[in-house]
Formats: C-alpha cells, sequence, structure tokens
C-alpha cells in the first residue's frame, strides 16, 4: 500500500502541472502539492461523521414503499408516512417529504443509502449501543478503549506531515464523541462554537498568555495533569485556525444553516474545509430522535411532531452544506456518513411514537459516490422480537470508508479475523464509493 | 480490612481540603480550620445533617433587592435565569453538599429542558392548558401572557419542582425518591409515561427507570421491560383545566392494562390505583444482582450495587469500576444498615463514605475532574466575589463548559472525568476566570482588601498574592516551574523595578486569580 500511494501521488501532482496556481486555487491543492511525504491526508479526502443521536426510525425516514406490510393497520396506523406522499427514489423506496433536498442529491448521483445496517445480538440499550458504534465493536468483543477513528488514526496517521491539531474536529458540540476517545499521541479538538473559540484578557493579554502556556507545560508525571496539559496545547494550536475558518464567508443566504448543534456544527465543518485545512475526519451531531412518543402529531403526522421536525432540520443543514461543498469546488473530496445507535420498533406504540429497535439505514452524501439504496429491502415479517435483523455489519460500513475512502487498509482497525469473516463479505453488497483507477480518481479530485 | 472501615489517619488542613472539594464547593481556609478542630468524624457530620431547608440561603434569596436579576433569581421567567436560579443557590448555600448532592441526583434522575420544552409546547398547543382563545379552558389565573411566555413558564415551575424534591428528599430514602420521581409531573413527561397507556404500551420509562435510575444493564430482560411498561400504564397527568398548573400527577384507570404481569419470575395485577407500579418498584429495589460481575456482588440488589457505585463515581473517581470490590460493600451498608429503620437510607450511605479510608486514599486525591458547576462555584466562594450576572454570563459559561443545567445531553446525564476537558471547554474555563478577574467583580476595593485584610503585606509582596489564591483555588504546593511562571509574569508587570504602584499591585492580584484558574491543578478535584 504505501508503495502505490507514494506512485499515485506522483501522477496526481504531475497532472496538477497543466494548472496555474492561482490566488483561488483552493489551499489544499497547494498543500496536497507541497505534501510529497505525506500518508495520510494527502489526498485531500475528507470524512464527516453525522451522528443522528436517540435511535432514527429508518422506517419512517427511507420508506420502504412497495411493502404491503407497512402500510398494514396493525404495523403503523397513525405515524406511517402516508402512501403516495414519499418521494419515490429507486421504485422500492422513498424519502419522507421532509427530505426533499436530500432526494435531490439522491437524484444527482450525491448521496447513497445503506438499508438493514446493524450487528449481531443488538442490545437496546441507548448507551449500550452507542457505544458499539463508537468504538466499533459488537457485543461478545473485549470492549476497545479507544474509538474505531482513533484507531485509525494510529494505525495510519500518527506522525504524518500534514496532520495537525485540527485533524479530527467535533463540530458543534462540546465533547469529543466516543469515535475519537483515545488516540495516543493527541487529543482532538472540540469546538462547540467558533465565536467563542479564542483566549481572552481583560489586560496584561501578552503576559497572561506567556503565564498560562508556561504553567500548562510545567513538568509533571501526573496522568491527569499531563492529559490537561495535552489538551491545552491543542486548544493553543488550534484557536488561530479556528479564528481563520471562521472568517471564511458563507456561500449559502443567511438562515440556511439551523441554528442547533447540527447546523452550527456543519458551518463551521465547511468553513474549515473551505480555508484549506487538512483536517481528515470530522464530527457532528444532531440529537432528539428517541421518539417513544409524539413522534408524529395526528393533526398532521407529515408535517407536525419531532420526527419531521428533526428530519426537516437535518434536510436543512445537510443541503446548505452540501452546496458550499459544491460551489466551492469541494464536494468530491467530501463524504458524509450518517449513523444512529439504532432504528426503532417497526410496529408503533401507543403514544404516536415508536420504541428502542435494532437494525436500521444509514446515509452516504458527497460527490464521488453511486447513488443508490444497497443492503436489501427490510423484511418487515422475519423480525426479532418485533424488531428488524440486520443484513450489514456496521462495521462493514466503517471498513468500506477506511479502505475506498480514505486509503487506509481497516485490518489494524478492526483485527484480520473480523475482516474476514464478517467485514470483506459484506463489501460486495454496499459497494457505494465510485470506482476509478488512482489516476482517473485523483483527476477529478482536483477538477 | 475493608474499604469502608473509618478513616484513622491524619486530619489536617490537606484532608478538610479534600473533602471540602468533593463533598461541597471547595472551602476557605478558615472553614478548613474549623473543621480541622472538629476532627473527621465531626466535620462530616456537619456537612452530611444537613436540613431539607437552607434557612439562611432562602433569607438571602428572599431579601434580595430589586427588579431584574435578582427578581430573576427569585422567580425565572426564562431557561437561562433558570439555570441562574439554581446557580445562585448553589453559591450561596451554607449547606454544600445539599447542592452538590442535587447535582448528583439531577444527574441520575435526568430530565432535560429541551425535551420538556418541546413536549409542552405541543401539549399546550392541543389545548389542554386554557391559555389560548378558543379553547375549552378558561385562562388560569396569575397567567402569563402571551402563550411562548406561559409555555415557558410551565417549563420552568416543573423543573423548579423536581430540584426541590432533590433537595429537600433527596438524602432521605432511595427507593421512595424512585417512587416520588415516577410520579413527578416533570418526569412524566420527559420519559413520557403520561403517554402510555393499555394496548401497545410505551417503553421509555419502563426501560431508562431499570438501566439508569436503579439496576443498571444486565438485570433484567426486554420482556421485563414490556411487562413493566405495562404495569405503568395509565400513570399520567391530570390536564384537565383545573389542574394543569404546572400539571399534576393523576391515575387515569381506564387507561390502566388489567391484565395479568409477569416480571422478574413474579405475576402479579393489583387492582388499586397505581399498586401495580409501587409493587415494581418494589420488585426493582430488591431484585438480586443477577449481572454476574463478582460473586461478591452476586448478593446484593442490583440496585444498591449500582447506585452506590453511582455514588462512588461521583464522591471518589469517575474511573473506579463497578466490579471495585468498594462497591458491594457500600451496597452492603446501603440495603442492610438501617439506623433509621428502613434500606436505602441515602444520608447514613454518604455519612459512611465521607468517613471512610477508601474516601481518604491519597490515589484518589486530585483525581477527579471538576465539573463546569465546580469551576464556578468553587472559585466564587472560596474567594468570597460575587458574581454579576448569574443568569446570563455565568450561565452561558457554564454551557460552553458542557453543563447546561436542567439540560444534560441525555437521559443519562452528562459524562464526566477527563471527558470534561477539551480544548473548547478549557478555553472557556480560562475565559470564566478571565471574567472573574475583572474589576466588575474582581473590585478595586476586594483588590485591596486583601492589604486591609493583611493576607498581603504591601503592593511588593508577591509571596502573600500567590499564597492567598493557592491556599484557596489549589491547595497543593505549587512546584518550581509553576512558582517561576506567576514571578515572571509579576516582574513582566513591574518591569522589574520595584516598589510597585497600586495599579501594578492590581494588575498582579487579577492576574494571578486568572491565571491560577488555568492551573491543571485548579480542573482536579
Amino acid at each position: 500500500m504505501p508503495q502505490s500511494r507514494r506512485t499515485f501521488l506522483r501522477v496526481g501532482i504531475s497532472s496538477l502541472a497543466y494548472f496555474t496556481v492561482e490566488s483561488t486555487t483552493p489551499s489544499w491543492i497547494v498543500r496536497a502539492a507541497n505534501a510529497m511525504s505525506c500518508n495520510c491526508t494527502c489526498d485531500g479526502r475528507i470524512l464527516v461523521i453525522l451522528q443522528l443521536a436517540g435511535g432514527n426510525d429508518g422506517l419512517n425516514t427511507v420508506i420502504p414503499r412497495t411493502d404491503p406490510v407497512y402500510y398494514d393497520s396493525l404495523t403503523r396506523p397513525n405515524i406511517r408516512v402516508a402512501s403516495g406522499s414519499e418521494i419515490n427514489l429507486d421504485g422500492a423506496n422513498g424519502l419522507h417529504p421532509k427530505l426533499s433536498d436530500v432526494a435531490n442529491w439522491f437524484q444527482s448521483g450525491h448521496a447513497a443509502i445503506i438499508n438493514n445496517v446493524g450487528y449481531v445480538n443488538p442490545d437496546l440499550s441507548h448507551f449500550t449501543s452507542t457505544d458499539y458504534y463508537e468504538t466499533g465493536s459488537v457485543p461478545g468483543q473485549i470492549k476497545p478503549t479507544q474509538g474505531w477513528v482513533a484507531r485509525y488514526y494510529d494505525s495510519a496517521c500518527v506522525g504524518a506531515a500534514d496532520s495537525n491539531a485540527l485533524f479530527m474536529t467535533a463540530a458543534g458540540i462540546s465533547s469529543v464523541p466516543g469515535s475519537f476517545a483515545g488516540p495516543t499521541s493527541y487529543t482532538p479538538p472540540a469546538v462547540s462554537s467558533a465565536s467563542s473559540y479564542s483566549l481572552q484578557a481583560s489586560s496584561d493579554g501578552t503576559l497572561r498568555r506567556a503565564a498560562i502556556t508556561a504553567l500548562n507545560a510545567a513538568p509533571t508525571v501526573d496522568p491527569d495533569l499531563m492529559f490537561i496539559q495535552r489538551t491545552e496545547n491543542t486548544a493553543e494550536a488550534s484557536i488561530a485556525d479556528i479564528a481563520t475558518a471562521a472568517a471564511q464567508p458563507a456561500l449559502v443566504p443567511a438562515g440556511s444553516y439551523t441554528t442547533d448543534s447540527l447546523g452550527n456544527g456543519l458551518k463551521l465543518v465547511s468553513q474549515v474545509i473551505r480555508a484549506g485545512f487538512p483536517t481528515r475526519v470530522f464530527y457532528v451531531s444532531q440529537s432528539g430522535y428517541d421518539t417513544h412518543a409524539t413522534q408524529v402529531q395526528a393533526a398532521d403526522p407529515l408535517n407536525l411532531g419531532d420526527h419531521p421536525r428533526l428530519l426537516g432540520n437535518l434536510n436543512q443543514s445537510l443541503h446548505a452544506f452540501l452546496t458550499e461543498m459544491q460551489l466551492s469546488g469541494n464536494l468530491n473530496r467530501v463524504l458524509v456518513m450518517t449513523f444512529s445507535e439504532f432504528g426503532r420498533r417497526v410496529k408503533e406504540n401507543s403514544s404516536f411514537g415508536t420504541d428502542h429497535g435494532a437494525a436500521n439505514n444509514m446515509f452516504l452524501l458527497g460527490g464521488w459516490l453511486n447513488s443508490g439504496v444497497y443492503g436489501g429491502q427490510p423484511d418487515l415479517v422475519n423480525l426479532i422480537k418485533g424488531n428488524l435483523k440486520h443484513q450489514v455489519d456496521f462495521r462493514s460500513v466503517y471498513a468500506m470508508v477506511m479502505e475506498q475512502w480514505l486509503s487506509a487498509s481497516a485490518v489494524p482497525v478492526f483485527g484480520q479475523s473480523v475482516y474476514d469473516t464478517v467485514l470483506q463479505p459484506d463489501f460486495a453488497k454496499i459497494n457505494f464509493v465510485k470506482t476509478a483507477s488512482a489516476a482517473a480518481r485523483n483527476w477529478e479530485h482536483y477538477q | 480490612m475493608g474499604f469502608l472501615d473509618p478513616y484513622a489517619g491524619p486530619w489536617t488542613d490537606t484532608e478538610a481540603a479534600h473533602l471540602a472539594r468533593r463533598a461541597g464547593f471547595g472551602a476557605a481556609p478558615a472553614t478548613r480550620a474549623t473543621m480541622v478542630s472538629q476532627g473527621m468524624s465531626a466535620a462530616v457530620d456537619s456537612l452530611v445533617d444537613y436540613s431539607p431547608t437552607d434557612a439562611p440561603l432562602e433569607a438571602l434569596v428572599a431579601g434580595l433587592p430589586g427588579t431584574g436579576e435578582n427578581a430573576a433569581l427569585q422567580n425565572p421567567t426564562t431557561g437561562g435565569q433558570l439555570e441562574g436560579w439554581w446557580l445562585y443557590r448553589m453559591v450561596h448555600s451554607t449547606q454544600p453538599l445539599q447542592q452538590q448532592f442535587s447535582l448528583f441526583l439531577h444527574d441520575t434522575l435526568v430530565s432535560e429542558y429541551t425535551k420538556l420544552s418541546n413536549t409542552v409546547t405541543t401539549a399546550m398547543n392541543n389545548g389542554n392548558d386554557g391559555s389560548q382563545t378558543g379553547q375549552s379552558c378558561t385562562k388560569v389565573s396569575g397567567g402569563l401572557a402571551p402563550d411562548a411566555n406561559r409555555q415557558r413558564a410551565k417549563v420552568i415551575a416543573l423543573l423548579m419542582q423536581q430540584n426541590v424534591i432533590f433537595r429537600t428528599q433527596g438524602h432521605l430514602n432511595y427507593r421512595d425518591l424512585l417512587r416520588t420521581i415516577t410520579r413527578d409531573p416533570a418526569m412524566l413527561l420527559y420519559l413520557d409515561n403520561r403517554l402510555n397507556i393499555k394496548g401497545n404500551a410505551q417503553e421509555n420509562y419502563s426501560r431508562e427507570v431499570m438501566e439508569l435510575f436503579s439496576m443498571g444493564v444486565g438485570n433484567y430482560t426486554e420482556e421485563d421491560v414490556r411487562e413493566i411498561a405495562r404495569a405503568f400504564t395509565g400513570e399520567t397527568l391530570d390536564s384537565s383545566c383545573a389542574n394543569n398548573w404546572p400539571y399534576s400527577y393523576l391515575y387515569n384507570s381506564s387507561q390502566h392494562d388489567t391484565n395479568s404481569k409477569t416480571v422478574f419470575g413474579s405475576t402479579f395485577n393489583f387492582a388499586g390505583a397505581g399498586q401495580d407500579t409501587e409493587y415494581v418498584i418494589d420488585l426493582i429495589a430488591n431484585r438480586i444482582s443477577n449481572s454476574g460481575i463478582t460473586p461478591a456482588h452476586a448478593v446484593y440488589p442490583a440496585t444498591s450495587l449500582y447506585i452506590s457505585w453511582k455514588l462512588l463515581t461521583w464522591f471518589v473517581s469517575e474511573t473506579l469500576p463497578i466490579s471495585h470490590a468498594a462497591v458491594p460493600e457500600l451496597a452492603d451498608y446501603f440495603y442492610n444498615n438501617q439506623p433509621n429503620g428502613y434500606r436505602y437510607d441515602v444520608r447514613e450511605t454518604l455519612r459512611k463514605l465521607f468517613k471512610s479510608q477508601l474516601f481518604y486514599d491519597s490515589a484518589y486525591v486530585y483525581h477527579m475532574y471538576k465539573h463546569p458547576a465546580d469551576f464556578v462555584t468553587t472559585a466564587l466562594r472560596v474567594l468570597g466575589l460575587e458574581e454579576t450576572s448569574y443568569t446570563s454570563s455565568a450561565i452561558s459559561a457554564l454551557r460552553t463548559m458542557g453543563m447546561q443545567l436542567f439540560d444534560p445531553p441525555n437521559v443519562a446525564g452528562w459524562n464526566h472525568g477527563s471527558i470534561w476537558v477539551n480544548s473548547g471547554s478549557l478555553i472557556s474555563r480560562f475565559n470564566y476566570a478571565n471574567r472573574l478577574s475583572g474589576s466588575s467583580i474582581a473590585t478595586d476595593a476586594w483588590v485591596d482588601n486583601l492589604i486591609t485584610s493583611g493576607a498581603v503585606a504591601n503592593y511588593d509582596d508577591n509571596t502573600g498574592i500567590l499564597e492567598f489564591f493557592r491556599a484557596r483555588l489549589i491547595q497543593a504546593p505549587l512546584t518550581a516551574e509553576e512558582s517561576t511562571a506567576f514571578s515572571n509574569f509579576y516582574s513582566g508587570i513591574i518591569g522589574g523595578t520595584p516598589p510597585a504602584s497600586q495599579s501594578e499591585y492590581r494588575r498582579k492580584v487579577r492576574g494571578t486569580l486568572h491565571l491560577m484558574m488555568t492551573m491543571p491543578r485548579y480542573q482536579l478535584k
């Protein structure tokens, strides 16, 4: 792999010779051209992980529109998406009408959906199941001490020449997510609000800042003090970069992003990308999907209730983000991947809601993929305790993203035996990344 | 030798400071001196034996003059004011454990402002509140207008009511608290049991009450979740026009599932109002752990183990595993020791914990992370500073540090330990320290009083300045490098030539306040 990567890079850089590097050239191209020895971020590809926290109701998000069981009066008489109001994607699947912009991205070739994603012996606890998704492990395994992205970082990117403090960035949320937890050599930044991400001093700013730096560098062997010092170093190293990013002008009208953590997060991700930082992985989160009650309201089930509201926000902010990526020429190097800790029960409950379920769908959005619905149709008849069975292991999706998108081996992250017996067999079912020769792919990136 | 054996080691300022940081929000040197002279046992008793009503605090709040911020601290009308309402009480409490423990309970028996806000808004828009024209109810007297204000006021009232439960009943009997919180209107809204009716019973509360409020995962099956959901049907709110402010509990027998239920192998179906629910809470409280953590755990009720573990992770170490042998030891005390005649005596369990050798084990000292309320409250209390904006600046600082009071991120509460510290939250902490060091809070009078009171000898007494803050904020000795960082700061200000002017003195004091709160040590407790 390292050898072919280097070859691939030379091809990429020689093709750059056909371009004049002007001030309008995205700075990541310049960076890529300069980063001859990089092994991690030099192709400029970016992964944005989008958590739908609480357990999104996948069956009311991607509707199995030709399955009579979905429309049966015993299944979801009150909360189903009424036949004909869904947006047809491929005949068998339709999107909730609140996802109209996502549907357009799908039709223009920029979105894929994987149905029936899950894992064996699904756990119905939010926190246990989220832990599986964040650590990339399943029941019966010893829980890894690091998140799956942190393991990817440690196996593929430690010491990469062009990795900086922003390598993994949590945007719009006030903590480092489990997926990023525990890389061996640095602490990822978390930026809940770019506007407050600067160190203030009411007087003696220079003197105080020097003292803060010194106080956070005093030698110690205490692991907690060392961790705080490392985090402070990350803060100092990332403040100027976040300020640079936050100065990027919007390419969409004011109000295009929602003003929640999701919208604020995606807006900042867009700014960091457009500012040209070599950030590899971002993490944003939207919460509220635990829709046990009033998931929809009887008065207007398509528009009123928690689920339509959440999907509307998701649609709005995703659309703003993808539009900014397209307008800035970055769409082909960005991949957004959603996940949720579980789907919800196939049958509705008496509260106009749904209880915890199992298998679910994942969305992938970006410029360089094959639109389509993968993973087969959900089987609404053969259930496990009322919940959907999974057909695709979620780790297979992670592994495919890692290998096909981030060009890193997934074996060190998940282990050879899991890779051979679980992940690789799934790959044929979910081949959503556009295939092309390395040179063509690289060329496409530089358009 | 047990972990809970009484602590018999030295009892000095060091140990008293540790107790104050963990069981409250730190303590100034004079308070610690009192604790030292009391002796360990009496010092713990005076923290633990708090009264349900903090009379001096209530008098202080009631006596707040004027309007605006002060009025908001008495009767909040926005979410931010609600958070300030509590933060002010943490800062001014004469019974710090009462506030710290209420926060523990809020973090354990969670309700979220955001969810309540969405839910109440929807419910009121659907017309059972009476505040809107054209609806069946008539306007409740004293109600607010327009409707958005009224909806917010209802959510605030619900959460204040829940906070009062934690403050006044939290230290009593945990089994009773589970019953009370099950029927608390905020909880009935938050975990949706108000809408749990016969038919396809809804599982939100039945799952979370077992997973997070009592036993922990591994002690129940999915079948138990479904059966308990049926037992809880009909436990709802009175939404009739007369009784809907803010909302009161109602058992609706017509929506209760009257078929028999089987939980943990016990089959039952009681006829009395709410009896199924009470029986289920008792089943939960007494169910022996089957999670096989260790053989020593296997003889205790899962709830006694899980809540003991939660207490240990709040007061001793966030990383203490549930398999630790101290957990069954504390569970044994929690469940079997009955000085007041009942199991699950919270106050006695806290007393035992704070007097134990485990609590003072040096392996744990300074190895917990201050949560944001610790960070803010401790500084204000030990320095005797007064925040000028509890309802705006202080709570927005808390939010950017990751802790929005009354609105934890999810039903499991906040994540604790090192996760409190990340680049963004550290920046927020440092900037709040800077805010405190500004002249509107650390006023000239406050700064100059260090000299008047004798804590600092004169404008050039750098050692006195450093010691004043170290003794209050850090307690541990400074390392040579840390001392150098401060002395370099002082020389930078006076330019190397004493004597310092009054204004240079004030810059030194304010800078020290800011800087000491940015030390890694101050993030720990």
